[in-house]
């Protein structure tokens, strides 16, 4: 019988640790993500500018970095994103704060569903900067690339992959911006285990 | 043309904090409900309604009066706004979300939401039947594993609303109800 881990209560108080948790990242797969040009322009909102963004449909790629078939035992995800569109608002405190909801298609026909939010930090002025026309944020010739942070769920209905519905998942990604345009999205997903 | 290396990826140590969920329920049967109101947001003001006699720790377990490279560490106690957790039907893990927020020890309010999954691996049995497990005290230890967001009006405290947090934890699970649950709390960077 192992000793409990949870917190003590003694004389109604509560037992502060004073060692960290076991933590964990196990890699799942990668997505890169091209964008569609056509967005939604809904503009000012109280707190930021809100626009959706597109993934471009077929241009997509789902795959393993390290070409594995297997995580754990369990079948790799490899595919393309079907469709996805980023409730995205920018922040006039600077932060890019993201509302995502995209499906996957596997190479083998599975379909499985991704919801998630996050994080871009736009960094100092970034929400002056991305909104002013002038100078455009990126270059065809120097895309702006900037780091993004997601925690995706997931959902099919397949047995293949009915094992990614049971975690939380990190995403650690990164986006390209162009003319003041995030062009691109690539992340890195792990699953939160321990 | 398909990535061959990994971005990097780090967890960084923001915060830890623990309550005895049970504690708070079994009180908040008697309580009475104050409203006050917490200039929370950069987006605006936030109103919270809570039962008074429901506080837990927050606290960095690292005894670090500084974390992420520089930033203020997050100490005082939180009261949960309303949590929630599912059992999945024909699943062997849960889901739990909720709102809490933070009262730091220099007076400062922070609002968190957070949502994520429980799992007790070969114990979940006990837990989906709402028993109580043969050991212990009969709480079934679940491990638990979170997204969490930060929101603030604070200047002392505006760098966690940038942060994308996640948190790894333990909760426990007594006859269908969670009791302590305990919880480290990173950012994504």
């Amino acid at each position: 019988m192992t000793a409990s881990r949870l917190p003590l209560v003694a004389r109604g108080r509560i037992v502060q640790r004073q060692t960290l948790l076991d933590k964990d990242l196990l890699y799942l797969f990668s997505y890169d993500a091209n964008l569609e040009m056509r967005r939604d322009e809904i503009g000012f909102v109280p707190g930021g500018v809100r626009v959706n963004i597109f993934a471009k449909p077929r241009d997509t790629r789902v795959y393993h970095v390290a070409r594995e078939r297997t995580t754990t035992g369990s079948r790799t995800i490899q595919g393309s994103v079907e469709w996805g569109t980023d409730w995205a608002l920018i922040r006039t405190d600077d932060i890019g704060s993201l509302d995502v909801r995209l499906t996957i298609k596997t190479d083998d026909g599975a379909t499985i569903f991704s919801w998630y939010k996050g994080v871009f930090p736009s960094g100092d002025r970034g929400f002056r900067k991305l909104i002013s026309e002038d100078p455009l944020v990126g270059s065809e010739q120097h895309p702006v690339e900037a780091p993004v942070y997601v925690t995706p769920h997931y959902e099919t209905a397949d047995p293949r992959y009915a094992w990614i519905g049971q975690h939380q998942c990190v995403g650690f990604g990164r986006i390209k911006i162009v003319k003041s345009l995030v062009r691109s999205v690539s992340f890195d997903i792990y699953a939160m285990d321990a | 043309m398909e990535r061959a290396t990994f971005y990097e990826k780090n967890l960084r140590y923001v915060l830890s904090f623990d309550a005895d969920l049970g504690l708070a329920r079994r009180a908040s049967t008697a309580a009475e409900y104050p409203q006050r109101r917490d200039e929370v947001a950069a987006l605006g003001a936030h109103t919270h309604v809570f039962d008074s006699a429901n506080e837990a720790p927050v606290y960095n377990a690292l005894s670090e009066s500084r974390v992420l490279g520089g930033e203020l560490a997050v100490t005082g106690h939180l009261r949960f706004l309303q949590e929630r957790a599912e059992f999945m039907p024909s699943a062997d893990y849960g889901r739990w979300d909720g709102r809490l927020v933070l009262y730091t020890e220099d007076r400062q309010v922070i609002e968190a939401k957070f949502d994520g999954f429980f799992r007790a691996g070969h114990r979940w049995h006990w837990v989906q039947r709402g028993e109580s497990a043969a050991e212990g005290d009969g709480s079934v230890e679940t491990k638990a594993f979170l997204s969490v967001r930060f929101e603030t009006g604070s200047s002392k405290y505006k760098w966690i609303v940038g942060v994308q947090c996640v948190a790894y934890g333990l909760m426990g699970v007594l006859n269908g109800d969670l009791t302590r649950v305990t919880f480290d709390v990173y950012a994504m960077a």
